[in-house]
C-alpha cells in the first residue's frame, strides 16, 4: 500500500509528506513559528490556509502538527486538537464538545472522556456552554490549545452570525486558543468587515504549483519512490516538456500530480484504474454534486460545459454551445467565478474561463464514463507522457489479457493521431501568452522546447526573435541559418528569417556581414516588396543612429513611398521620419510627418499619442499655434481609457507649460496636479522659467511656488523640483531680475527647503548661484561650497568647473 | 517581533499606544469612557494591555460582551465577573447571596430561591452595589472593560427586541450615576450612534451616554507606525535592503494602522527583496484582487445604510470622490464647491451636515491644516482607486 495516501494526506506516513512537500514549505515553517509563538508567550496566532481541492491544505496541516510533535519544549506547553472532518458544529457548544473529545482521544489522562457527562445534563444550552467552557479551561491549566480545524467556511455556514460572535468573545476573553484552519475559499464571516471574524485569522492562499514546482514534486516522488528513471527524465528536456503539459492538464493542482504520478512509466494499468475511478467517485463525486446543487440551472450548464472541455475557453464559444447570449454568459460568468467555480485567464484582450478545481472535471468525468469508456484525464495524461511513435509501439506489445490497458493506449493512439499531438497543444497555448519583449529565462526555455517538439519553422522563428530580444544574438543565428537552410519554408516566414538575420549580425557587431546581406537583400531582384520595405526601414534606422539623418530620411521616404506595409508598420515609420526631422531642426517637415500619421488614423493608440505630444510640443513654442498644441494634448487628455496613463500625464506636464505661459494659474494646476509624478517631470525647468519671469516680486511668487512645492510633495517628486531649481540657475542671465528681485526668489525657496528636507541643498545651491550673478559673475563665491556641490553648480551654470582648481 | 494580524497580542508587543492609554486611565479617574472606532483599528488591543498593565489602585474586570444575546446573560455575566473578583478575596457579594443564596455551583442565568430567572436589572443592581460597599473604604476602583457593546445591544434588541435594549442602555446610565465609585470603559466597532438611531425609530429618546467621554484612538502616530514596521520586518526575517525606507513606506501606504501593518508586512513574500516598489505593488494587488479580505468596499457598501436619506448618499460620494484625490485634503470651501458642482441639487447646510457625520463615522478627520481628509490613508488609495476601476468597467462594457 502506498505510503502517501491521494484523498486523506492526514492518514499518511508525515515522513513521507515531508519527503515530496515542495513549494509549501515557507507556510509550514511559518505557521509552526506562529504556533510555537503561541504555545510559549501570550501571542496568540489564528491562521487560515485557503485553496480549492486538492491544493494541499490537508498535507500541510498534517505537517505541522508533525513537526510540532516533535518539539518537546513547546508540546509542554501545547495541547493539539485536531477536530474531525466529517463531523459538524452547528454551536460553540458543540464546538467546544468536539475539541474536548479531540483532546481526550489524544490526552485522555488530562481530558477524560466522561468528563463532559455533567455537561450534557444541563438542558439550559448557555449553561452548557459555561460549564464545557471552565471544563476545557480547567482542565487546559495554563496550556494553549492548538485547534486544527478543515474546512473552516462549512463550520461558519452552519454557525450563522449569533454563534461567529459567541466564539469570537470565547477566544477574546480566555486568550489560550490559537487556531490552524482551512478553507476551500474565501468566506463572508472572515472577508466581510461586518462579520465578527473580519480580519481575525492571518489568510494564507495555497496557489496552484508552478511548472517548476511540478518537477521539484516530480522529482522527490521518483526519489521516494527509488525511480531512476524517472528522477532522469523529470530533468531532461523531453521530460520538462512533458510536466509542462502536465501542469496545463492539471492546472497546478497538487492531489493530481501525486495521483497522475502513479501511472508514470507503468508498463500496466490494469491495477491502477479500477481502484482510482472508484476512488474519485466515491469521495469526489457527493462533495461537487452538493455544491452544484446550490447553482442556478444556466449557471449549472456552464460549470457541466466547462467539465466537458479540456482547456479554458472564451465567453463566445460557451455562449455558442449554450444557445445564449454572450452578454448573459458574461454576467453568470462573473458570478461564478465570485463563487469560485470558475477562474479567468486572458489571452490578449480575450478572457478565457475555466473550472477553479480541476478535480471537478475528474470528478464529472467518473461520473460521465460510468466505467465504461476510459477517462479523458487519463488518456490525455497518455498522449502528453509518450509521443505518438512509443503509443503505436505499446499498443502492439500489451498483453490480450490486459484489457484496461489496452482501452487507454489504444484510445491515446486513437487521438494522437486524429488530433495531432496534444503536448504541442498545451505548449503552444503557454506559448502564446508569452511577451517577447519581457521573456523570461523559464519562457525561452519553453519557447525551445515547444520548437524541439513541433518542429515548426514559425515556432523556430519565434524562439529565435525571442533570443535576439534578449541579447542572445549568436544562438538566434544558429537557429536562424537552421531555417534558412529548409526546403519549403513560407516566403514569409523566409522574409522574416533574413530580416532577423541582420537584426542579429547588427546586434553582435559584425557591420560588414550585416551591410552585405543588407546590400544582397536590396539588390536581388527576386526580393520580395514587403521584405525590402522592412530592411530599408532597417537600414533608415541604423543612419539615424549614426547621426546620418539625410540618408536615414532618404530610406524611410523610400519605404513610404512604396506603400507596402500595412498601416500600423507605416505609421511607425512616419513617426520615426518625424522625429528624424526633430532631431534635424526641420519642424516643419516632422509637423507634416506627425499630421500625416494623426490624420490618416493609421497608427495604434500609442503611435498616434505619441506624434500628437511631439506635434503639439513643436507647435507649444509657436504663438500662433499653442492653441492648436493644447488642443493636440488635451486629444490625449479627454480620452484616458485609449492611451496610455504615461501619456495622459506628459500631456497634463505639457499643458501646463502653455497654460502658465498665459498666465492661466488654475488650470495649470489643474494639470500640474494630473500631471506631475516621480521620474517623468522632464518640464520642470519650464515651469520655474516661467513662475520667475511672470513676476517680478514675492507677492506674485509665494503662492505660485507653493503650489508646485505642494504638488511636487504629494507626488513623491521633490527630489526632481530641487533637480530644477539648480538647473535653472543659469537662466538668471536671460532674466531680467533686480538684485532685490533674487534676493526674494531666493528666500522663498529657503523657506520651502525648512519644511522639505530635499530642498535644502538646492536652494543652497540656489543662493550661492545668485551670489554669483549678483556678484558679477566672480566664480570665487563658488569657493564657499564644498568641492562636490561645487561641481553640481558649475555644471549648471555652464562653467568649466576645473578652473577653481588651478 | 512576528507580524500577527488579527491575532491576540501580548501586552508589551502592543506598540505606540502607551500616551493614549496614559490618557485614558487620567479621564477614567474622572469619567467613565466610551471608545469608538472603526473595526481593526486596535481597541480591543488598548485595553487588553490597559488590563495586562493597570497603574496602581485600579482592579480591571474586562470582558468581550459580543457573545452574550439577552439582558439576563449580561448581567449573570457582569455578576459571574465581580463574584469571581471576590472570591479571589475571600468576600462575597452580601445583596446578591440575599437575592439568590449560594452562588458555588451557578451554571447559566441566575435563578432566585425559588427557581425562577433572577431579574437582570435586580442582579446588576445589587452586584454594583455590593462592588461599591466592598471597595469604598479600599484605595482600589473597580473598572469594567466591557468589549464589543454595540453587539451586546444589538443582539438584545434581536433576541427580546427594542425595548429591552433601551432598559439596558438606562440601566447603564443610572448604574453609573448611582455607584459613581465604579468606572465603565465601553468599547465598540459600530458607531452606538447608528444603534442609537434605530432604538430612537422605535421610540428611544433618552441620551445614556452622554455623561461618558467618547475617545477614538484612531491610528498610530507615524513614527510609532514606523517603528513597528520596522520590528515586524525585523522578526520577519524579510529581505529589505533599506529599511528605513521600507518602514516607512509601509506606515504611509496602512495609513499608520498597526493592523494592516500587520497584515501588509505577513503578506510580503520572504524570497524576495522588500523595497517600497515591492510594498506599493503588493498591496495593489491585494487590493484590487477578487479573492482579498481587506474588503475596503465596506466604506463604499455600507454608506446607502448609513445615509438613506434623500440624496444623502450621492453627496457623500461626491465628498469622498473629492477627497480621493487629494492626497493633502481640502478647506472646506474648495471641498463645497466641488461637491455642489458634481451634485446641483445641495446646499451649504447638507453638506455641512454630512461632513459632521462622516467625521462621527469615522471616514473624515481635519488634518493639522484644517482640512478635511481620509482618516485612513490606505481607503483613500482605494477609494480613488476603486473609483476608477468602476469608470472603467462601466466604459469597456
Amino acid at each position: 500500500m502506498s505510503k502517501i495516501k491521494r484523498f486523506s494526506p492526514n492518514w499518511s506516513d508525515p515522513r513521507a509528506l515531508e519527503a515530496i512537500t515542495v513549494a509549501r514549505e515557507g507556510l509550514i515553517s511559518g505557521a509552526v513559528d506562529s504556533v510555537r509563538e503561541s504555545a510559549l508567550t501570550k501571542n496568540k496566532h489564528h491562521l487560515l490556509f485557503v485553496g480549492p481541492r486538492g491544493s494541499g491544505k490537508t498535507h500541510l496541516i498534517t505537517l505541522v502538527r508533525h513537526r510540532l510533535l516533535g518539539m518537546p519544549k513547546v508540546m509542554k506547553k501545547l495541547r493539539i486538537a485536531w477536530l474531525n472532518e466529517d463531523e459538524t458544529s452547528d454551536s460553540v457548544l458543540s464546538l467546544l464538545l468536539r475539541i474536548h473529545r479531540a483532546l481526550s482521544k489524544v490526552y485522555p489522562s488530562e481530558f477524560p472522556t466522561d468528563s463532559t457527562e455533567s455537561v450534557y445534563d444541563l438542558t439550559d444550552r448557555s449553561a452548557a456552554l459555561e460549564a464545557i467552557t471552565e471544563l476545557l479551561l480547567e482542565q487546559l491549566k495554563e496550556n494553549t490549545v492548538l485547534v486544527l480545524i478543515e474546512n473552516l467556511d462549512a463550520l461558519f455556514e452552519t454557525f450563522g452570525e449569533g454563534e461567529e460572535k459567541k466564539w469570537r468573545a470565547l477566544i477574546q476573553n480566555h486568550s489560550q486558543f490559537c487556531t490552524v484552519a482551512t478553507a476551500q475559499r474565501l468566506f463572508r464571516g472572515v472577508a466581510d468587515q461586518d462579520a465578527p471574524f473580519f480580519g481575525f485569522f492571518r489568510v494564507e492562499h495555497l496557489k496552484p504549483f508552478t511548472v517548476g514546482e511540478a518537477t521539484e514534486l516530480l522529482a522527490k516522488v521518483a526519489e521516494e519512490r527509488k525511480d531512476n528513471d524517472l528522477a532522469g527524465f523529470v530533468v531532461s528536456s523531453r521530460g520538462r516538456a512533458r510536466i509542462r503539459a502536465l501542469h496545463h492538464l492539471t492546472g497546478g493542482n497538487q492531489r493530481l500530480f501525486i495521483i497522475l504520478s502513479e501511472f508514470i512509466n507503468r508498463e500496466s494499468l490494469e491495477t491502477l484504474v479500477g481502484p482510482f475511478e472508484e476512488l474519485v467517485d466515491e469521495q469526489l463525486t457527493p462533495y461537487y454534486q452538493e455544491r452544484l446543487r446550490w447553482l442556478s440551472p444556466l449557471q449549472r450548464r456552464i460549470v457541466e460545459y466547462l467539465c466537458s472541455v479540456p482547456k479554458p475557453q472564451p465567453v463566445k464559444a460557451i455562449a455558442r454551445h449554450l444557445f445564449n447570449s454572450q452578454q448573459t454568459i458574461s454576467k453568470q460568468l462573473s458570478e461564478l467565478r465570485n463563487l469560485h467555480y470558475v477562474e479567468s485567464r486572458q489571452r490578449g484582450r480575450e478572457s478565457l474561463y475555466e473550472l477553479a478545481e480541476p478535480l471537478m472535471r475528474l470528478s464529472h468525468e467518473v461520473k460521465e464514463a460510468m466505467g465504461q469508456t476510459p477517462l479523458r484525464l487519463l488518456v490525455d495524461f497518455l498522449r502528453v507522457w509518450y509521443d505518438r511513435e512509443e503509443l503505436e509501439r505499446r499498443v502492439k506489445e500489451i498483453p490480450s489479457s490486459e484489457t484496461i490497458t489496452f482501452a487507454y493506449f489504444s484510445e491515446a493512439c486513437a487521438r494522437s493521431q486524429t488530433e495531432g499531438s496534444l503536448l504541442v497543444e498545451f505548449l503552444s497555448d503557454d506559448a502564446a501568452a508569452i511577451d517577447l519583449n519581457k521573456c523570461s529565462d523559464e519562457d525561452l526555455e519553453l519557447l525551445r522546447d515547444l520548437q524541439d517538439e513541433s518542429k515548426s519553422c514559425e515556432d523556430k522563428l519565434r524562439y529565435s526573435i525571442a533570443l535576439y530580444l534578449r541579447n542572445k544574438s549568436q544562438e538566434a543565428l544558429v537557429q536562424i541559418e537552421l531555417i534558412l537552410k529548409e526546403v519549403n519554408v513560407p516566403d514569409e516566414k523566409m522574409d522574416m528569417a533574413r530580416l532577423m538575420q541582420i537584426s542579429c549580425l547588427d546586434q553582435l557587431g559584425k557591420t560588414r556581414a550585416m551591410q552585405r546581406e543588407v546590400n544582397a537583400i536590396l539588390n536581388a531582384s527576386q526580393t520580395s516588396i514587403s521584405l525590402k520595405a522592412n530592411v530599408l526601414g532597417f537600414r533608415g534606422l541604423r543612419w539615424r543612429d549614426l547621426g546620418k539623418y539625410s540618408e536615414a530620411i532618404s530610406d524611410l521616404t523610400e519605404v513610404i513611398n512604396a506603400n507596402t506595409l500595412p498601416s500600423h508598420q507605416l505609421a511607425l515609420i512616419y513617426l520615426e521620419r518625424g522625429l528624424i526631422h526633430v532631431r534635424a531642426q526641420n519642424r516643419e517637415s516632422a509637423i507634416k510627418d506627425f499630421s500625416a500619421l494623426i490624420d490618416q488614423e493609421m497608427g495604434s493608440a500609442k503611435t498616434t499619442g505619441t506624434a500628437r505630444i511631439m506635434r503639439g510640443f513643436i507647435n507649444m513654442f509657436k504663438n500662433e499655434n499653442t492653441e492648436s498644441a493644447l488642443c493636440d494634448f488635451q486629444t490625449l487628455i479627454d480620452e484616458p481609457e485609449q492611451f496610455p496613463d504615461k501619456m495622459i500625464r506628459e500631456a497634463h506636464r505639457k499643458s501646463a507649460i502653455i497654460r502658465l505661459s498665459r498666465g492661466e494659474w488654475n488650470q495649470a494646476k489643474a494639470n500640474l496636479r494630473q500631471g506631475i509624478s516621480k521620474g517623468e517631470n522632464d518640464e520642470t525647468i519650464f515651469y520655474l522659467y516661467l513662475i520667475c519671469n511672470l513676476g517680478h516680486d514675492h507677492t506674485m511668487w509665494a503662492p505660485n511656488i507653493s503650489a508646485v512645492v505642494d504638488v511636487y510633495a504629494e507626488n513623491d517628486s521633490l527630489t526632481e523640483l530641487g533637480a530644477g531649481l539648480v538647473e535653472s540657475v543659469k537662466y538668471f542671465q536671460d532674466i531680467n531680475l533686480s538684485k532685490k528681485g533674487m534676493l526674494e526668489w531666493q528666500k522663498l525657496w529657503e523657506d520651502h527647503a525648512k519644511k522639505h528636507p530635499q530642498l535644502v541643498l538646492p536652494a543652497r545651491l540656489l543662493k550661492v548661484g545668485i551670489q554669483y550673478f549678483t556678484s558679477g559673475e566672480n566664480e570665487s563665491v563658488l569657493l564657499d561650497l564644498p568641492s562636490e556641490e561645487r561641481e553640481i553648480l558649475s555644471q549648471a551654470l555652464g562653467l568649466d568647473s576645473s578652473t577653481d582648481k588651478k | 517581533m512576528k507580524s500577527n494580524p488579527g491575532g491576540q497580542l501580548a501586552p508589551e508587543e502592543i506598540l505606540g499606544r502607551d500616551e493614549f492609554i496614559a490618557e485614558l486611565w487620567e479621564i477614567l479617574a474622572g469619567r467613565n469612557v466610551y471608545m469608538n472606532d472603526l473595526r481593526r483599528i486596535g481597541k480591543t488591543m488598548i485595553i487588553n494591555k490597559m488590563e495586562a498593565e493597570p497603574p496602581p489602585g485600579w482592579v480591571v474586570l474586562k470582558r468581550d460582551l459580543g457573545g452574550l444575546r439577552t439582558a439576563s446573560e449580561f448581567a449573570t455575566r457582569v455578576f459571574r465577573d465581580a463574584n469571581s473578583l471576590l472570591s479571589i478575596k475571600k468576600r462575597s457579594l452580601r445583596r446578591m447571596t440575599d437575592l439568590i443564596g449560594s452562588v458555588e455551583e451557578i451554571a447559566g442565568v441566575l435563578k432566585l430561591k425559588n427557581g425562577s430567572v433572577a431579574p437582570w436589572k435586580e442582579v446588576l443592581s445589587r452586584t454594583f452595589a455590593d462592588l461599591d460597599e466592598d471597595y469604598k473604604t479600599s484605595e482600589e476602583r473597580i473598572v469594567f472593560f466591557w468589549d464589543e457593546v454595540p453587539f451586546l445591544l444589538d443582539n438584545i434588541r434581536t433576541d427580546e427586541g427594542p425595548a429591552r435594549a433601551m432598559e439596558v442602555l438606562d440601566t447603564l446610565r443610572s448604574l453609573t450615576q448611582d455607584y459613581p465609585s465604579i468606572r465603565l470603559l465601553l468599547t465598540g466597532s459600530v458607531g452606538i450612534h447608528h444603534v442609537l438611531t434605530e432604538l430612537r425609530r422605535d421610540g428611544y429618546n433618552n441620551s445614556p451616554l452622554n455623561t461618558f467621554e467618547r475617545v477614538a484612538p484612531g491610528p498610530l502616530d507615524r513614527g510609532d507606525a514606523i517603528y513597528l514596521a520596522d520590528q515586524l520586518l525585523l522578526g520577519e526575517k524579510l529581505k529589505v535592503p533599506e529599511r528605513g525606507d521600507a518602514s516607512e513606506c509601509i506606515a504611509s501606504l496602512t495609513g499608520d494602522v498597526p493592523f494592516y501593518i500587520h497584515r501588509l508586512v505577513s503578506r510580503m513574500p520572504k524570497s524576495k527583496e522588500v523595497t517600497p516598489a515591492s510594498l506599493h505593488d503588493k498591496l495593489e494587488s491585494e487590493l484590487i484582487a477578487a479573492d482579498n479580505d481587506w474588503d475596503l468596499a465596506h466604506y463604499r457598501n455600507r454608506l446607502t445604510k448609513y445615509y438613506p436619506n434623500g440624496n444623502d448618499e450621492t453627496v457623500v460620494l461626491s465628498i469622498l470622490d473629492s477627497l480621493s484625490g487629494e492626497a493633502g485634503g481640502l478647506p472646506v470651501a474648495d471641498l463645497m464647491n466641488r461637491v455642489k458642482s458634481t451634485v446641483p441639487k445641495t446646499d451649504d447646510e447638507q453638506i455641512r451636515s454630512l461632513l459632521k457625520l462622516l467625521l462621527a463615522d469615522h471616514y473624515l478627520v481635519r488634518n493639522s491644516r484644517n482640512r478635511y481628509t481620509f482618516r485612513l490613508e490606505i481607503v483613500r488609495r482605494w477609494w480613488g482607486g476603486g473609483s476608477r476601476t468602476v469608470i472603467l468597467t462601466i466604459r469597456l462594457s
